[in-house]
């Protein structure tokens, strides 16, 4: 596989603090929280995770031609962003999308279903279905929940929005 | 000569600072050195391996030792991360700061006398705790100055600290963490 991709081209970050839950019937509830910067776009970019002392937990590119995953288990590829997001999380969840969610919008690269708001949406990605709410996006929370469950629930909070 | 000295401070420090206090500044600097992220709280430890990091700026965490597990609280999130204390990436740091056998966890080198301060550098046996290398800095008398955590990104966090108390008297429950009712706990 590719190596990983040089530095993304600088576009405004995106940093704040993410929380992922994961509830399957009959499992103990999975989870991950972090401090987070997020860098580039759908096709090609960066998410970086850290603790609050500012040690890193991992980092996380991904280009048109794969992703990579960089953790204390080393330097781990993957075909795209949503093998990587299985591969680590256990779910899809579709972090290709969290650009444009997190900027405020829908993501390009899906439609938005009926019934949709500027501020709540549902979009489809990885074959299962995403509920975006930007009710709160001025205080700078954006709330990602999968639907139907098992239940998998971003919760984002931004640090400049 | 000179350099000897840090580590007679460092040892001196673990063997006398039964309890401390101090204000904190943090600064956070990304690998590439383009990129820097300033917090600030206040931090208490207990030795053995108790610890309090308060962070209040830009945002509210805290995060407590109890000496067998390190809880991370985000008061915004409202949400609780717990973790055993070996496993725990801000374990190592905290270790060095108040823990009872540095000896033993850290391999240990003095370094020269930078910035007025006496750094002593540590370096954990626990080979993958994503830590490279740690440095600690002591003012002239022995107060304890900073931190310096080089993580295996090549991250670089420090920590000034101010206002030290040595051995103040700190209730136990300052090392001790409740979840908040409706709290969402994360254990990993």
């Amino acid at each position: 596989c590719a190596t990983p991709p040089p530095e993304p081209v600088q576009q405004q970050s995106l940093s704040g603090r993410l929380s992922l839950r994961v509830e399957r019937p009959g499992e103990a509830p999975r989870s991950m929280a972090a401090n987070f910067e997020l860098e580039g776009d759908a096709q090609r970019g960066r998410l970086l995770l850290d603790t609050p002392i500012g040690t890193r937990v991992a980092e996380a590119r991904w280009a048109p031609d794969g992703a990579w995953l960089k953790s204390e288990r080393g330097t781990e590829s993957f075909a795209d962003l949503d093998a990587l997001a299985t591969g680590t999380l256990g779910e899809p969840v579709p972090l290709a999308a969290l650009p444009d969610w997190l900027r405020g919008r829908p993501w390009a690269g899906a439609p938005v279903a009926t019934g949709a708001t500027e501020s709540l949406f549902v979009q489809r990605h990885g074959q299962q279905d995403w509920q975006v709410s930007l009710l709160e996006r001025a205080a700078g929370w954006v709330l990602i929940t999968r639907v139907p469950p098992p239940a998998v629930s971003l919760r984002i909070k931004l640090d400049e929005h | 000569h000179a350099h000897a000295d840090a580590l007679d401070t460092l040892k001196s420090f673990t063997a006398d600072a039964k309890t401390g206090r101090a204000a904190f500044t943090q600064t956070v600097t990304s690998p590439d050195g383009k990129k820097q992220r300033k917090s600030s709280g206040s931090f208490e430890f207990s030795r053995p391996n108790r610890f309090r990091f308060a962070y209040a700026k830009p945002y509210e965490q805290l995060i407590v030792g109890d000496g067998e597990k390190v809880w991370l609280f985000d008061t915004e999130l409202n949400q609780v991360t717990v973790r055993p204390f070996s496993q725990a990436l801000g374990a190592t740091p905290a270790a060095l700061l108040a823990g009872s056998a540095i000896e033993r966890d850290f391999t240990l080198r003095a370094l020269p006398d930078e910035g007025g301060l006496q750094w002593a550098e540590a370096s954990p046996k626990l080979k993958d705790s994503g830590i490279q290398t740690l440095k600690i800095g002591f003012r002239a008398g022995g107060a304890l100055a900073a931190i310096e955590i080089l993580d295996g990104f090549g991250q670089r966090s420090r920590i000034d600290f101010s206002a030290v108390e040595n051995n103040p008297a700190l209730a136990a429950d300052r090392f001790q963490f409740k979840p908040p009712a409706g709290a969402d706990v994360l254990s990993q």
